[in-house]
């Protein structure tokens, strides 16, 4: 049985649609090995009409395989930084490359090559890994399956599996939450009849910095401030600022105020 | 049998708890390391084997050879290999479609994704993820997810530095799921740049 045929699995290679543009056909990724060993003029390549394709193929799939997409957006990513630097000229106070086979670029040009080189060189190894996993996976061990097959096959995580993991974290986070949270609970409509006593206690006048005295959690901010706007929005206190960027003071309307909206 | 001093019955089993004889007949140490590959769950380095039946590592590595011998014979189905630092019994290759009719595996091949990000692992371990993406270009927090779920790799302690990042490198699994009986047996890396990168 060829490694190409096993059931269950997916070939790498043929999940990169097929683009048909001039001079740009066939797998993107073997033309973007092209590109990379300099095969293929960057410049040449019709980046955007190839993306548009791409794009194309990804909506017409029935589920969104995230892997792919992610593969292709990384893949699309380099081909543009290639093309926009074969594209800007090189600039002349640069210093002159070694005499490589390769037409001069500047500077930068060089070490761009020499980073695709060593991905080139990682997609390679990778290649032969696929060989070796396809020519092992046709071998069965003694005493039965590996044990990474218990783990969940998380190769192929899914929107489920990801809404799943936040869950997980979310509640996590949730649980953490009652710490934060003082002996009395805490709601705005509390704060609200809080703040409307420590007014008349203070003849009716407060400043904003003084609501927000002591050491108040983030919580109890964001409550005290929530608290604040709805009195406002009632119109039983009033806040005035005399001064741009001045300190904020804080005016219980007493009576009439109450009824106001 | 159970007071004789010879630490084998007829069968060449030895008693609970108590040590072989050395001088296991070399007859019987074959179809001995034989049944316990076959029982192993995992693979047994030699060391192991040489500590359960009593005898020295030399003399396990011999019957090894021969039994690995004898199992490449067409009479067999099973063949022994050397992976990831031990030896392991193995179906092969030609029955594959048999057993997975029978066992029906649930096999995903890793993405091309995870592939590069493993290579690189394998290759540059131990390595951070951050040394990862710079090659890759791209994010790898996923496919590194993904690699650490299927025990193919494993974190190995923090780099020493701003943030002592987590860094990662390859497991016994890796080394057995790719068949390979150790890192050493990967091609060097500059066999993948040697063909027609250099001269561009």
């Amino acid at each position: 049985m060829q490694p190409g045929e096993t059931p269950a699995v997916r070939s790498g290679e043929s999940r990169w649609p097929e683009v048909r543009l001039p001079g740009f056909e066939g797998s993107l990724e073997t033309r973007f090995q092209q590109v990379e060993s300099g095969a293929l003029d960057a410049r040449a390549v019709p980046v955007g009409a190839a993306v548009r394709q791409v794009l194309e193929h990804l909506r017409s799939e029935r589920e969104l395989d995230l892997e792919q997409a992610t593969a292709f957006l990384g893949l699309m990513a380099r081909l543009l930084d290639t093309k926009t630097r074969a594209l800007v000229p090189s600039e002349p106070e640069a210093a002159p490359p070694p005499a490589d086979a390769g037409e001069p670029e500047g500077a930068g040009a060089e070490e761009l090559v020499e980073r695709l080189l060593a991905y080139r060189a990682f997609k390679e190894a990778a290649g032969l890994l696929r060989r070796y996993e396809a020519e092992q996976a046709q071998r069965f061990p003694s005493g039965g399956a590996e044990p990474a097959e218990h783990t969940l096959r998380s190769d192929d995580v899914g929107l489920e599996e990801l809404l799943a993991a936040f869950q997980r974290i979310w509640e996590r986070a949730s649980a953490l939450e009652p710490r934060e949270i003082p002996r009395e609970r805490l709601t705005v409509a509390k704060r609200m009849v809080d703040l409307v006593e420590a007014l008349r206690a203070a003849d009716g006048h407060l400043t904003f910095t003084a609501l927000f005295a002591g050491e108040p959690s983030r919580r109890e901010v964001v409550v005290t401030f929530l608290a604040l706007l709805e009195l406002v929005r009632q119109g039983r206190v009033r806040l005035r600022q005399e001064v741009a960027f001045g300190e904020i003071s804080i005016r219980l309307e007493e009576g009439d105020g109450g009824e106001r909206r | 049998m159970s007071g004789g001093a010879s630490g084998f019955t007829e069968a060449g089993a030895p008693r609970p708890g108590q040590l072989p004889v050395p001088g296991l007949p070399p007859n019987r140490l074959v179809p001995l390391l034989e049944a316990v590959l076959f029982a192993a769950t995992e693979p047994v380095p030699v060391r192991r084997l040489a500590e359960i039946a009593g005898v020295s590592e030399g003399q396990v590595e011999a019957a090894l050879a021969e039994l690995r011998g004898r199992l490449e014979e067409p009479a067999h189905g099973v063949e022994l290999l050397r992976v990831a630092g031990g030896y392991r019994l193995f179906t092969k290759k030609a029955y594959a479609p048999y057993i997975e009719a029978l066992l029906q595996p649930e096999r995903t091949q890793l993405s091309p994704a995870a592939l590069e990000t493993l290579a690189i692992i394998a290759y540059k371990q131990p390595i951070t993820r951050g040394e990862i993406e710079a090659i890759r270009g791209v994010q790898c927090d996923h496919t590194i997810k993904t690699l650490l779920d299927r025990q193919l790799i494993r974190e190995a302690g923090r780099r020493d530095g701003p943030g002592r990042p987590i860094l990662y490198a390859t497991t016994p699994l890796f080394l057995e799921r790719f068949g390979l009986s150790d890192l050493k047996e990967l091609p060097p890396p500059e066999s993948f740049l040697a063909r027609d990168g250099g001269a561009g």
